[in-house]
């Protein structure tokens, strides 16, 4: 199966409007339902591989079910900007490694925007149906320093 | 009419001295210069945990202390702290964060240093004996280091007292958790946060803050009855630690119950205790994983918190990982409470910075039980025996 790595950006795009607009289940509806979630990070101070979070579908569920209450300021948002750089596919199971360079910039609700994390996804996706699906997602962050951090997935 | 005007809003409250703290303690620029010359500069410090310096000259460097430090373990197993700086021309000796190095070369003019900080090469020393400057004249400054537990201290003042007289009893707590096993460092992030470096030690005093988290409102697991389990006990050297307070994580859908065989140590997977040690450090523990906080001042509106995760060393893969999700759900960068308890302070910060607020209060008392503000009390009273003068009237000299 010849892997159309248009739709593949296009995929990822709407992923990530999805994120940014906060439309959660928008979101899970681009997932599969074994979907899993992690952040990574290496730390060099440690030396080591780090997990900051890892969810599944149902981690996930109760995460976004728990955001409104969360404590935060309204009307932060974030917008991820990303790039496809490699993909590659994985075996005939129809599914393909996808890596893109991601920044976040977070924009505060009086309109000051500032780098909020630079990094990569590491995406497992479906393609053997006529949509996409991610079946696996690693946020692998530069980034170490996210000040007060966040309670939304990256 | 407003509820209060200038001059009620400016009051001391009507309390006893002990039971608030002015302003200007948070915000002063020269205030804030003091506390780093009369106890920072002066304090036993966390610097970090063994298992970050496993292996002979393994070395880690500590860029926020008021000067470059770099720790570093010996060829003899012993932990010696340097200015991470060329005694040559200032330059920052290691630039790596962590690493293995038997000896270190200045990348400038290439001398060269040992794990003792002797100066064992210079090229073309000629120059140098001509004029009587020896390498034995040419070390790195050592900074006093020492440990208890496995956790590394340094202290800036050659002076300084021992870190055993320092701690006291203050780690009893945390005694069996940290020495029955061996114990590891699997997380570390930091957080420069817009916030005086004491609002941060305080919000891990302050538990009356706990009805802002929502996971704690959602689920319950704080209780009437558990709050009241809690009791604070005051160590001499200002440390305190609070204990008792067990969480039911058992019966709450939301969040993940703690399996006893994961439990840490001398603890219960339900354990919820903390110690914090004047002036930065804070040790806690839920149970299955424990958390040590660092927090350093930048400036007098900027402070930098060093969050450490830890765990056991020999975990299995699978504990390892859930010693990680449980650590995460509270505790992480994209934790439910982490980032609400850093939204706070500098929430606060922000009060204080501005003139708004004029003083903050800390006059809960329970009995040291609860929410007492105790905690916060004793460390203030420790702030005032340093600094020589009072939090609630910082602009008289009392000592």
């Amino acid at each position: 199966m010849a892997v159309d790595k248009e739709d593949i950006r296009d995929f990822l795009n709407k992923v990530a409007d999805a994120l940014d607009g906060e439309a959660w289940d928008d979101f899970l509806s681009m997932c599969v339902p074994e979907f899993e979630y992690r952040v990574t990070a290496f730390s060099y101070e440690l030396n080591k591989d780090m997990i900051w979070l890892i969810h599944d579908m149902d981690g996930l569920r109760s995460l976004f079910n728990v955001l409104p209450e969360q404590l935060g300021r309204r009307g932060t948002r974030m917008l991820r900007q990303i790039s496809v750089t490699d993909v590659t596919q994985v075996g005939a199971d129809g599914r393909v490694d996808v890596t893109s360079k991601v920044i976040v910039v977070r924009t505060s609700p009086e309109g000051v925007s500032e780098l909020f994390a630079a990094g990569r996804y590491l995406d497992v996706i479906d393609v053997s149906e006529d949509v996409p699906k991610l079946v696996r997602r690693e946020t692998q962050l530069d980034t170490r320093e996210l000040g007060i951090g966040s309670h939304v997935p990256i | 009419m407003p509820s209060r005007n200038r001059e009620t809003w400016e009051r001391p409250p009507d309390l006893p001295g002990t039971h608030f703290v002015d302003a200007m303690a948070y915000s002063d620029p020269e205030l804030f210069e003091e506390e780093k010359q009369r106890i920072l500069a002066r304090a036993w410090r966390f610097g970090c945990h063994d298992s970050e310096l496993p292996d002979p000259f393994d070395f880690r460097t500590i860029d926020h202390a008021e000067v470059p430090l770099v720790m570093i373990r010996g060829e003899d197993g012993k932990v010696r702290t340097f200015y991470n700086v060329c005694s040559h021309r200032g330059a920052k000796l290691f630039n790596d964060l962590s690493g293995n190095a038997r000896t270190k070369t200045c990348f400038f003019h290439h001398w060269t240093f040992d794990w003792r900080g002797d100066c064992v090469s210079r090229p073309r020393p000629q120059p140098y004996e001509a004029l009587h400057l020896e390498a034995e004249d040419c070390g790195l400054k050592e900074v006093a280091t020492d440990s208890q537990y496995g956790l590394i201290f340094f202290n800036l003042d050659d002076d300084a007292g021992s870190l055993t007289n320092y701690l006291g009893d203050a780690l009893s707590a945390f005694e069996q958790t940290l020495t029955e096993e061996p114990v590891e460092v699997f997380h570390y992030h930091q957080a420069e946060i817009q916030a005086n470096w004491k609002q941060w030690v305080e919000s891990n005093m302050d538990h009356y803050h706990e009805w802002m988290h929502v996971m704690l409102r959602r689920t319950n697991v704080i209780t009437e009855e558990t709050l009241f389990h809690r009791k604070a006990e005051l160590h001499s050297g200002g440390h305190i630690t609070f204990r008792g307070m067990e969480i039911d994580y058992e019966h709450e859908g939301t969040i993940a119950p703690r399996e006893q065989s994961k439990a840490m140590p001398g603890l219960t997977a339900e354990t919820f205790q903390a110690t914090p040690l004047f002036p930065n450090t804070v040790l806690m523990t839920r149970g299955t994983v424990m958390r040590i906080d660092t927090t350093t001042p930048l400036t007098p509106d900027t402070s930098l918190v060093e969050f450490r995760g830890l765990g056991l060393k020999d975990d299995t893969e699978e504990d390892r990982m859930v010693r990680i999700r449980q650590h995460n759900e509270f505790w992480g960068p994209m934790s439910h409470n982490l980032p609400e308890d850093l939204f706070a302070a500098e929430q606060c910060a922000a009060g204080y910075r501005s003139g708004g607020a004029a003083y903050g209060i800390i006059c809960r008392e329970e009995n040291l039980s609860a929410q007492d503000d105790g905690g916060m009390r004793h460390f203030y009273a420790e702030w005032s025996k340093w600094m020589g003068r009072s939090a609630s009237d910082p602009k008289i000299i009392t000592a």
